[in-house]
């Protein structure tokens, strides 16, 4: 594995190199998808990264059997692959079938605070930075085979159990969903979903699935750069509200030239819930709060605000949103599973008025206190702008920045 | 007219034609904690109705010292912890830890489920606000509700203010 990885950076190399001269197109490395932070028809709500993935029928690489799907959300927080099932082309639709567990339909209802998604586990090939319609696939491209995902609102299943309806409504639209999918790189390998189903023509009953069958991270599933993602995304240009944002969503960590730890990066474990045992936060020199929950600390690109309990000195609007007289900094420590603290960290919060939010879907300085009462943290997209964050899978192998050490994971690189 | 929308009209007919269960709790006499463990307890696949008559039928006691309110837990076929704090025989609160969040309109009654939807329905209609998959809360004047988490760790809490005994925080509720 090692040598044909080698070899095929070495033939990358060459070919970039005698095509240098004529050259007028330089493909991204295979391991890079492009992340766009935008407001469009599938995407209504600011801060939402989101990538474009490209799924075919297991085993085939044509336009017919391949769709290349955009505006798919990338989660940190969560893991699996789910696409709202009426952005496929009817082909594709038809041909995604339920899989089948003991001879019946695979169905998934996964829980979200406010609303529920419901739909069959379908397979896929999944492909990750490489479209494999556009030409033959560059070496080291990255694809997962018959990878198991969740396809929301699909007609392959009878309709919702009522278990995943009395939650909230049912999420199956692009509008409801608030974009065409999500793409959870989470350090979990598996989504940990506890209502999976199988179902006869007419109706679901609750099922216990071997994990071959379950909805995993489909990074786990790539040939090569499978240990972990990393997020890059570029810092606003000027001040805290943007039009658009962009960046890049990276497979692997060290398994390539343009993926290795850098020497900055603190490295924080995260504990069985993903997340950290507790973060602090100050604002200024006011006392400072740390908060634990013992259900999610975490730093999350599937929440769009930086969501934290009220804290002294940062007074919040009637709807629970931060808005300070002027841009407030607020200092962060964490400590991590392994009760290690980490210190240095800090973001700064904003108000913002209805019209900005309207108009620019990159707001890096944006927050609210909707974990209040339970002490949940959850740092979220807005902190991504302008870093390099580092999410290392469960049990991912991961040369150290000094390359004299390997680490563990699942451990997030902040 | 979109596939989606198609289906999200028969999900809501087919709701109405199933007959419901006693719905009561928040809000509701303290029996209505025993409805709410007969009925969420009700779905468990692996239990044969012979085996669910003989399993507990009254929710565990489980206040506090010295409280001046009680509380009644059970948990759910889903291993869900549900805890319902009466005073005065009236459910003024409930809370919720476990892999799944339980049946809101159980244990909420239809009016303030009612209430509830409402909200997070206005909440996610207005985009100027944020849509955040992992934290909720619903505060209105009859209702509030808080709810965090994410497969499969979630928690929750929901109290009518107007019940809630003079000298009791709301932080205790959870």
């Amino acid at each position: 594995m090692r040598t044909a990885l080698f070899t095929a950076s070495l033939l990358l190399t060459i070919v970039a190199s005698t095509s240098a001269g004529a050259a007028t197109k330089v493909a991204s490395p295979a391991n890079v998808l492009p992340l766009t932070v935008h407001y469009d028809t599938a995407v209504a709500d600011p801060n939402i990264p989101t990538v474009s993935i490209t799924l075919c029928v297991p085993g085939y690489t044509d336009t017919a059997h391949c769709q290349t799907i955009p505006d798919i959300l990338v989660d940190t927080g969560a893991s699996g692959l789910r696409v709202v099932s009426s952005v496929l082309n009817s082909t594709l639709q038809k041909a995604f079938v339920p899989e089948t567990y003991s001879g019946k339909n695979v169905a998934e209802c996964l829980q979200y605070v406010q609303s529920a998604v419901w739909g069959s586990v379908s397979q896929a090939d999944v492909w990750l930075g490489t479209d494999p319609t556009s030409g033959t696939p560059p070496a080291g491209a990255q694809y997962g085979k018959s990878v198991p995902f969740h396809l929301i609102g699909s007609s392959g299943v009878p309709t919702a159990p009522s278990q995943c309806s009395s939650t909230g409504p049912i999420q199956d639209t692009v509008a409801d969903f608030g974009s065409n999918g999500t793409i959870g790189v989470s350090p979990a390998a598996l989504d940990g979903e506890p209502l999976y189903y199988t179902c006869s023509a007419t109706a679901c009953t609750k099922a216990s699935l071997p994990s071959a069958s379950q909805v995993p991270n489909p990074v786990g599933r790539l040939p090569t750069d499978n240990n972990g993602v990393i997020l890059q995304v570029n810092a606003l240009s000027s001040g805290n509200a943007q039009t658009s944002g962009s960046g890049s969503l990276i497979l692997g960590i060290g398994t390539e030239s343009n993926n290795k730890l850098a020497t900055s990066t603190k490295i924080d474990y995260v504990n069985a819930d993903y997340g950290m045992n507790s973060i602090k936060l100050q604002v200024g020199s006011n006392k400072a709060k740390s908060f634990a929950s013992s259900y999610y600390d975490a730093f999350d690109s599937g929440t769009n605000f930086l969501t934290f309990p009220s804290l002294t000195g940062l007074s919040t609007d009637s709807s629970g949103n931060f808005n300070p007289k002027s841009a407030t900094s607020v200092a962060m420590s964490v400590t991590d599973a392994k009760s290690t603290t980490s210190t240095g960290y800090a973001f700064t919060v904003a108000t913002y008025s209805n019209a900005t939010v309207n108009k620019d879907a990159a707001l890096s300085q944006i927050g609210d206190n909707d974990g209040g009462g339970n002490d949940i943290v959850l740092i979220g997209f807005p902190y991504f702008y302008g870093k390099t964050l580092y999410f290392a899978m469960d049990g991912a192998k991961v040369s150290s920045a000094s390359g004299t050490s390997t680490l563990t994971g699942p451990f997030n690189g902040l | 007219m979109s596939f989606g929308t198609f289906r999200r009209q028969g999900i809501y007919l087919a709701l109405l034609l199933i007959p419901l269960p006693a719905l009561a709790s928040l809000g509701g006499n303290a029996a209505s904690v025993n409805q709410d463990l007969t009925a969420l307890r009700g779905d468990a696949p692996t239990v044969t109705a012979a085996a669910a008559r003989t399993l507990a039928v009254q929710a565990a006691d489980v206040t506090p010292v010295a409280s001046p309110y009680q509380v009644k837990a059970f948990s759910t076929s889903f291993g869900t912890v549900v805890r319902e704090y009466v005073y005065q025989g009236s459910v003024f609160a409930v809370a919720w830890n476990g892999p799944v969040i339980p049946d809101l309109a159980q244990l909420f009654g239809h009016a303030n489920y009612a209430i509830y939807g409402n909200a997070v329905s206005a909440q996610h209609k207005a985009h100027s606000t944020h849509s955040n998959r992992r934290a909720l809360t619903v505060s209105e004047p009859t209702l509030v509700v808080h709810s965090y988490g994410r497969v499969p760790h979630f928690t929750g809490s929901a109290y009518i203010p107007g019940l809630i005994p003079a000298g009791v925080s709301t932080t205790d509720i959870q």
